[in-house]
């Protein structure tokens, strides 16, 4: 089997927001968001 | 089933899968075969990843659970996100640093081969299981509500995900996917609109989520601390979280997506892609199944969901008692109607009290109701023992074929297909990678040609397609098919995930013993679980102590039995040495 040696592993930042901190920041964020979306359409209508 | 649905459902998944072999014609070599090249972009691998985990059983099921009992089990997928985040962070560098085919491939280097061959052989283990029921599951529902044979439908849902797996690999499952996913989510987005579109005229979208929020369908969040509860915000956090960090992180059905990335970044981004759909996602397919549940508010509901089981029982002698439930049962939805309008008016009017007093006349009819479908789920199983009696998983299909346009039910049909396929595809590929790779290629036969691995690849993707496909027609039903998934998932999944968490945490565990407390914990488990299931309990302080956990925690447990067993047993041997 052939092996491929040509994988990029480091340095690698993300295409949006600059940093991989930001972009987790970004989807925990927006979990956060959703989670307050959830409740708030659980409450408006029950 | 009229000629127009036929056309479009075989058009739409024979054209993926022909066009899938067609595209991947010139794979020829192992690494190809396993990896795809290793050039897919973030959104294919995204896509790809979110084809795997959503199989045909989500779509079937799904919408049948928020209808029975709401829309609570959307909180199992909450610790996802994060598990995409520690996956990123942790994990998937050192599968790209190490150059890996398998995920179990990293754990010899850490742990050497002992380790390696047991968690790959505890993945084939349930993923092989799984497999089966991924095939097995929809053909029962399908089968039963279409008419069709069970074997044969087994046979259509199996054969051609073989041949075109078989034919391309891990690009081929790529290729497929991709379409796959777009079909899922039109199809998924044209349900949606069209079931408000049936909704009733005389209230507004508002009011029919009122009328579904009030009746218990709405319940989205549950934050009360209850080890015994499926689904709850902890246990979705807290049990998902581990659960999706080894489903995601040492499966190697999901594994060999993200390693069919251009790169780490591309890899990194699907799994952004699938932490930030899979909830929005799962949300819908639930709101779907809420809608499909006031939608039946104002029209006919039938008595029993599985038209095999009701046919069966009309030509039974108990066909008298079934039509006095079933009349029974109308009277109840003919006077729930009336009460529903009543608070509906009432909440027009914002008269609380009446609003009040309605909703508790909609809540105990609702519950007379749920009565009387017990009832009719006895009879049915007096008829006879074998019947599956519950009949959630026939809910949304039911309706599709009841009251979609023609053409649109032929697409939705499509749409629960290729989810069937997407999943098996990833599975056999990702069962065939992991035999040859860990097993075949480690101990067997350690130095051939490329050529040869490559034949042997095909060959055991055939044979796990055998599996399967087997596995689908001699296995019993399950009273719940996702949750059967889910469990026999979470068995073994936090055994796996501790041996890799152990590894990359816990430095100074050695193979021995992360190879003994793998095999402590995964005993540990299943006597949980067995304990659980059978009401066993031991006596402690005179009392007889039951335990009953909810699987989801069996993820957090076994994960934590490992790396708490092999610590203990490294320091151990540690202070042996010493002395």
């Amino acid at each position: 089997m052939t092996t491929n040696n040509d994988m990029t592993t480091a340095g690698e930042g993300p295409p949006v927001l600059g940093t991989w901190n930001k972009v987790y920041l970004f989807l925990l964020v927006f979990q956060a968001m959703l989670l307050l979306g959830f409740y708030w359409f659980m409450r408006s209508f029950s | 089933m009229e000629a127009l649905d036929w056309t479009v459902m075989l058009a739409t998944l024979l054209g993926i899968a022909g066009y899938g072999i067609w595209k991947t014609r010139h794979v020829n070599s192992a690494q190809s075969y396993m990896l795809g090249d290793r050039d897919l972009k973030w959104w294919s691998i995204g896509l790809s990843i979110m084809a795997t985990q959503a199989s045909a059983i989500t779509f079937l099921s799904t919408p049948g659970q928020a209808y029975e009992d709401g829309m609570g089990f959307v909180q199992f997928y909450f610790g996802l996100p994060l598990a995409m985040i520690i996956l990123s962070v942790f994990v998937i560098p050192n599968y790209y640093r190490l150059n890996v085919y398998t995920a179990y491939e990293f754990l010899e280097t850490r742990f050497g081969l002992p380790t390696r061959v047991l968690t790959a052989s505890l993945f084939l283990l349930q993923r092989g299981f799984a497999a089966g029921l991924t095939i097995l599951a929809p053909s029962i529902v399908l089968s039963q509500i279409m008419g069709w044979p069970l074997n044969w439908t087994i046979f259509f849902m199996g054969i051609i995900v073989i041949i075109y797996t078989v034919s391309g690999g891990t690009k081929a499952v790529s290729v497929t996917q991709t379409q796959q996913m777009v079909v899922i989510l039109l199809g998924l987005v044209l349900a949606s609109v069209l079931i408000i579109l049936n909704l009733p005229k005389e209230f507004t979208f508002g009011e029919t989520l009122t009328v579904a929020g009030k009746m218990g369908k709405l319940n989205v969040l549950d934050f009360k601390f209850d080890l015994s509860n499926r689904y709850n915000f902890w246990s979705g956090m807290l049990g998902g979280t581990f659960l999706f960090l080894s489903y995601f992180g040492t499966d190697q059905s999901q594994v060999s997506r993200y390693l069919s990335g251009k790169s780490l970044t591309e890899s990194r981004l699907g799994l952004m892609f699938n932490g930030l759909l899979k909830i929005p996602m799962q949300f819908v397919i639930l709101f779907v199944g809420a809608l499909v549940f006031v939608f039946y508010q104002f029209n006919p509901a039938p008595a029993h969901f599985n038209r095999a089981n009701v046919e069966q029982i009309q030509r039974s002698s108990y066909a008298p008692a079934y039509a006095g439930l079933e009349t029974q049962l109308q009277q109840v939805q003919s006077q729930r109607q009336e009460a529903i309008r009543e608070m509906i008016a009432a909440e027009r009017s914002g008269d609380v009290q009446a609003s009040g007093a309605a909703q508790t006349r909609v809540l105990a009819l609702q519950g007379e109701d749920k009565q009387l479908r017990a009832d009719i789920r006895e009879l049915i199983a007096r008829n006879d023992k074998e019947a599956n009696t519950k009949d959630t998983d026939y809910v949304f299909i039911t309706y599709v074929l009841n009251f979609m346009p023609i053409g649109v039910v032929g697409l939705l049909l499509a749409m629960i297909f290729s989810a069937a396929w997407s999943s098996t595809s990833s599975e056999l590929n990702a069962l065939s990678t992991t035999t040859v790779v860990d097993i075949y290629r480690r101990i067997f036969v350690k130095k051939a040609s490329d050529r040869h691995y490559l034949h042997m690849s095909k060959w055991f993707t055939v044979l796990w397609g055998g599996v399967a496909l087997t596995f689908a027609v001699v296995a019993q039903q399950f009273e719940n098919l996702i949750q059967a998934v889910n469990i026999i998932g979470s068995l073994f999944y936090g055994v796996i995930l501790g041996v890799f968490l152990t590894a990359f945490f816990l430095k100074r565990v050695g193979g021995r013993a992360a190879f003994i407390g793998a095999l402590i914990a995964e005993a540990c488990v299943i006597a949980i679980f067995v304990m659980g299931e059978n009401q066993f309990g031991f006596i402690f302080l005179g009392k007889l102590v039951v335990v009953k956990i909810a699987y989801l925690w069996l993820n957090l447990i076994g994960c934590v039995l490992v790396m708490g067993l092999s610590f203990l047993m490294q320091t151990a041997r540690v202070s042996r040495v010493v002395k």
